[in-house]
Formats: C-alpha cells, sequence, structure tokens
C-alpha cells in the first residue's frame, strides 16, 4: 500500500528528493529481522514498520504515531496519515519545502480516501 | 483499520491480481477516448520494478484464454511459497501473450499454452519453460517446477549492507534514510 502510494507521480520525486530510500525484507534479506530488531527496540507493532534516519544512523522519527505509539503500518486512515506527513516533515530538513510538502499531504489523502471503511 | 501484519508467517496465499487491461467503449465521449492505452506488457513493467524493488526475479506467465495459470500455480502447495518469495509475476493471454511470446523467443504455439519465462530486472530471459515443464496431466507440476525455477532465485542481499549504502549516500546527497520493514507475506 505505501510502496503503491509512494510510486504516484506527485510524490514519487519528492521522496526521492528528500529522502534515501530503503526497504528491507525480514524474512528474505540476511540480517534483516535482526536489523529490524535492532532500530525497533521495545516498541510495539508489526510490519510494515518505518523509521526515519539522520546520515549518521541516528533516528529522527518511526511509524510508531505520538503520543500513544501504535504503528501505522501502511497509512489509510485520516490518523495514520497524518502521522506519516509528521514523519515527513520532522525530517524533510531543507531539500522537502513546506509546499512540497503539502502537495504529498493532499496526495495521500486522494489515495487513501477511497480506501477508508468509515 | 487492520492492515499492520504481525511476524507470523502466513501459511497459504490468496492471490489478488489484478491484470485486467482497461477497455475502451464506442460510445465514449471525444476526451476520453483521448486517454492513452495502457503501454505494452504494462504488467511486465510492473513486475520488473516491484522486482528490483525487492530483490526478486520476474515470472511471465503465458496463459491459455480460458485459463488462469498464474491463480494455478499460486494454489499449488509447492510452489506458492517460492513464487511469493522469489518472483513478481506477470500473466498475459491473447494477442498481448503472443507478441510477449515472440519478443521473449518462448516456443511453442498459442494453443501451446501455459508458458514461462524467468527475467531479471533488466529483461534478461534467465530460462523459459514449456507446457510440460509448468503441468503434468492438467495439474501444476509442482517439485518438477520448482526444480527448474529454483537455480533462478536471486541471491539474498544483506540488510546490514543496504543500511550502510543509503547511509553513505545520505551523507553525499544531504538526505534522511526512510528504511521500510516489510516481508512477502
Amino acid at each position: 500500500m505505501l510502496e503503491e502510494f509512494l510510486e504516484r507521480p506527485v510524490t514519487s520525486p519528492l521522496y526521492t528528493k528528500g529522502w534515501v530510500d530503503v526497504m528491507i525484507d525480514v524474512d528474505r534479506d540476511t540480517h534483516g529481522k535482526e536489523v529490524n530488531e535492532r532500530l525497533k527496540g521495545e516498541r510495539s507493532g508489526g510490519l510494515p514498520w518505518m523509521i526515519v534516519l539522520d546520515s549518521k544512523g541516528k533516528e529522527i522519527v518511526s511509524s510508531n504515531a505520538e503520543p500513544k505509539g501504535g504503528n501505522i503500518g501502511g497509512p489509510v486512515t485520516v490518523e495514520e496519515c497524518a502521522w506519516f506527513c509528521t514523519m515527513l516533515d520532522r525530517s524533510r530538513g531543507e531539500k522537502v519545502s513546506a509546499a512540497e510538502l503539502d502537495l504529498i499531504r493532499a496526495d495521500i489523502e486522494a489515495y487513501a480516501k477511497p480506501r477508508r471503511r468509515e | 483499520m487492520q492492515r499492520v501484519r504481525h511476524l507470523v508467517p502466513a501459511l497459504v496465499f490468496v492471490s489478488a491480481c489484478a491484470l485486467a487491461p482497461v477497455g475502451t467503449c464506442a460510445l465514449q465521449d471525444p476526451v476520453e477516448s483521448e486517454v492513452p492505452a495502457p503501454a505494452p506488457f504494462a504488467a511486465l513493467t510492473k513486475a520488473t520494478a516491484k522486482a528490483k524493488l525487492h530483490n526478486k526475479r520476474v515470472l511471465v506467465v503465458l496463459t491459455p484464454a480460458d485459463a488462469d495459470t498464474l491463480a494455478a500455480l499460486k494454489k499449488d502447495m509447492v510452489v506458492s511459497r517460492p513464487l511469493l518469495y522469489e518472483f513478481e509475476t506477470a500473466q498475459f493471454s491473447g494477442s498481448e501473450a503472443n507478441a510477449l511470446a515472440k519478443k521473449l523467443q518462448l516456443e511453442g504455439e498459442p494453443d501451446q499454452r501455459p508458458a514461462l519465462a524467468v527475467l531479471d530486472t533488466d529483461g534478461k530471459v534467465l530460462a523459459r519453460l514449456s507446457t510440460a515443464d509448468v503441468l503434468v496431466d492438467g495439474k501444476v507440476a509442482g517439485k518438477p517446477l520448482l526444480a527448474k525455477l529454483k537455480p533462478h532465485f536471486c541471491e539474498p542481499v544483506d540488510a546490514e549492507k543496504k543500511l550502510a549504502a543509503a547511509l553513505v549516500e545520505a551523507e553525499q546527497s544531504g538526505r534522511a534514510i526512510f528504511v521500510r520493514f516489510d516481508a512477502p507475506w
């Protein structure tokens, strides 16, 4: 779901502009599970799970939404999409502007809304 | 919403493949009729992009028009899991299958289907499998088929190396690293 969203024409170039994308398969990649456990620590949630790191490897934000800490997984609900955008906002640095983030925000809303059950 | 999966391997893989081409209608208004047709072999392009991201091979399935070979493969007890773990799949039938068979130099006439091809993400054909490789007595040839597919599985990649390479790239480009953890199931 997130993978499909990140390929959308509006979001894809902005995502690439601001973030180095790393996909780790916990089942197939050697040491995939170990890396997942190391970065995730004691936090709750299954898969997909996401974390944004700076170039030194220090955590900026994860998919465990504050303040409750639940993993948003593939964002669909209003709350999940909001946290996903918070993740991007906290980690966008100077590469992606606030206006560009608004484009992503609108794009995820357009993508997620038809997929919501409520 | 229950989309977050937990670390329990699924025992059964249920396919949810939507490869139906977009149809056209003679009664469409002029504006709508200008919408471009899907690119040739769009499903193959999509599968190749996904295979690149997930370190998998592409399995091209040419199926008879009256059958769903991919669904049969996904239901087979022997083949289903390796198919999910090691391949991104793209199924074709009819004229699109004929054109692709020609391009990939798959042997046999249109009535000699199913036929499979294993491709790498550069589009190189690594293996061509005929109907006899796929079916025995009309059923999926589980173990023999898997034996033919197995030599073409991708070598696993090391997650630690992926992360290390991403750190270098992030340092050089001034970007953050967005790490996504997932699993085939």
